[in-house]
């Protein structure tokens, strides 16, 4: 398993992730 | 209305001749950063007398609509007869006179600077002559979108820098096939199109941008 | 004639509300499922390639995510000239919504494009016609949002992105066949783009699979958006 792999996979997922948690917060803060 | 547009930049000359020093000083700091070497100077020079025309036309958009939105004849000119295509048009085709041509005109003088051989003057003139209409018609239709909002320097050129890019291309490329040889002529029609497209296309956006503005 | 009187109905923001919602749910769940799955055909699933050997697996993200940079663009610019047409407030808020996460993918693929370019064709970045135009893409993204967000009041907003989308969608044919006859006049000699010849089946099911993952995505996140908006505006006004 080499760093490109990983690199490109994690960082992926990594922003997908970011993205959903922002927008969790946003949801909250728009429902109060 | 272009001959409107005329006089009162006539009247602002010192604006025309900014954005004229601007195009010059950029495409003469290139050596500078670079170095003299004329075969390397040869090679960038039509990529960098396009960016050059590129910044100095988009220094200049933000006038265009900004002063007759803030006297009050931008919406006299909405609520008139005349259709808005036409007036766009109008001053787009002003735009062009007034931040365009003058490039044109001064164009070989940096064509000497970099010591562009004297068979591409032609090419560079007529490259410059077809595409700088179309940045001017492209670009005031972001001047229209960014009309009388906070920060629209920075925010115009971030909207109006991509879509050059295809007469960015087109230009310099029609000159550097010149330099290798190559007729040019397949680049220049492709150009002329893409002036026919915006001369069609642009003053409807245009008019519907500035009236998105306007309300 | 019943169906466009449906259609007009779930236009309006208060009663797409729910609909969204329980949308959203759906997808996001089918979008884990699916990324699961894609991820153990892609690593477990799909042979190793015989010319670039693992690192091709780099392809179920790149590829796929590729191709949503592209088609929510279109979409984007979709939702908003229906928006113009017909000045819906809910297909201002869905161009809207589409943007980030357009733009996140776009990010995504010159990312892990060029993580695999380095080891395929030993650098970073190359001036390809593709990457050039991913790149400009990712730009008319980033205008499009930044002009919404310096507009204040939301409905010249949507309507000024409308106008900005619309635009940039009819540019972008034009920017892609001009960059890449550039690259042609440009091109260096080191750098061969040529695929593997014949791609496995699993390796394009992988590719499907992953594809249909970020689609769910996309729409899980983007009907998120669209409640949030909606949210907000009834705040504004109550």
């Amino acid at each position: 398993m080499n760093w490109y792999i990983w690199g490109s996979y994690a960082v992926t997922f990594a922003l997908l992730f970011l993205e959903v948690l922002l927008l969790i917060k946003r949801a909250r803060e728009t429902k109060a | 209305m272009v001959y409107r547009d005329l006089l009162l930049a006539l009247r602002r000359r010192s604006d025309v001749a900014t954005a004229l020093l601007f195009f010059v000083i950029v495409a003469s700091l290139f050596p500078l950063g670079i170095g003299a070497e004329p075969s390397l100077l040869r090679s960038i020079a039509p990529g960098v007398i396009w960016v050059a025309a590129l910044l100095s036309s988009l220094l200049s958009l933000g006038r265009l609509f900004a002063n007759d939105y803030a006297d009050g004849t931008l919406e006299q000119m909405l609520l008139g007869g005349a259709p808005l295509g036409v007036i766009v048009a109008a001053k787009a085709l002003a735009h062009w006179l007034i931040a365009g041509l003058p490039l044109v005109a001064i164009a070989p003088l940096i064509a000497l600077q970099y010591d562009l051989p004297a068979h591409l003057y032609g090419v560079l003139a007529l490259s410059l002559l077809l595409g700088t209409p179309v940045l001017s018609l492209i670009g005031a239709i972001g001047a229209a979108l960014t009309l009388g909002l906070r920060g629209a320097g920075v925010l115009l050129s971030l909207l109006v820098l991509p879509l050059y890019v295809p007469v960015l291309i087109l230009g310099a490329g029609s000159i550097e096939m010149v330099a290798a040889g190559l007729p040019p002529g397949g680049l220049l029609l492709l150009l002329a199109a893409l002036l026919v497209g915006a001369t069609a296309l642009a003053p409807w956006a245009i008019a519907a941008a500035l009236r998105i503005s306007m309300e | 004639m019943n169906a466009t009187v449906k259609w007009f109905w779930y236009a309006s923001p208060q009663t797409f509300f729910p609909l969204a919602g329980t949308i959203a749910r759906w997808c996001g769940i089918g979008a884990a499922v699916l990324a699961g799955l894609g991820l153990y055909i892609g690593f477990f699933v799909a042979p190793t390639d015989a010319q670039q050997g693992e690192v091709y697996r780099i392809i179920f993200i790149h590829v796929p995510a590729a191709w949503m940079s592209m088609f929510l663009y279109v979409m984007m610019a979709f939702w908003a000239a229906l928006g113009l047409a017909f000045s819906t407030r809910l297909s201002g808020m869905l161009a809207a919504a589409l943007a980030p996460t357009g733009a996140l993918f776009t990010f995504i693929a010159l990312w892990t494009g060029s993580l695999w370019g380095k080891p395929t064709w030993g650098t970073y970045w190359v001036w390809d016609a593709r990457l050039t135009s991913e790149l400009i893409l990712l730009f008319l993204y980033l205008g499009f949002i930044a002009l919404r967000a310096a507009i204040d009041d939301p409905r010249r907003a949507d309507r000024a992105g409308a106008v900005l989308a619309i635009v940039g969608v009819v540019n972008i044919p034009i920017i892609y066949y001009s960059v890449s006859w550039w690259n042609t006049l440009h091109q260096g000699a080191s750098v061969s783009f040529t695929k593997a010849p014949s791609m496995a089946a699993t390796m394009f099911a992988g590719m499907i699979v992953m594809a249909l993952a970020f689609w769910l995505y996309s729409i899980a996140v983007s009907m998120v958006r669209v409640r949030c908006a909606i949210r907000e505006m009834s705040g504004e006004r109550g």
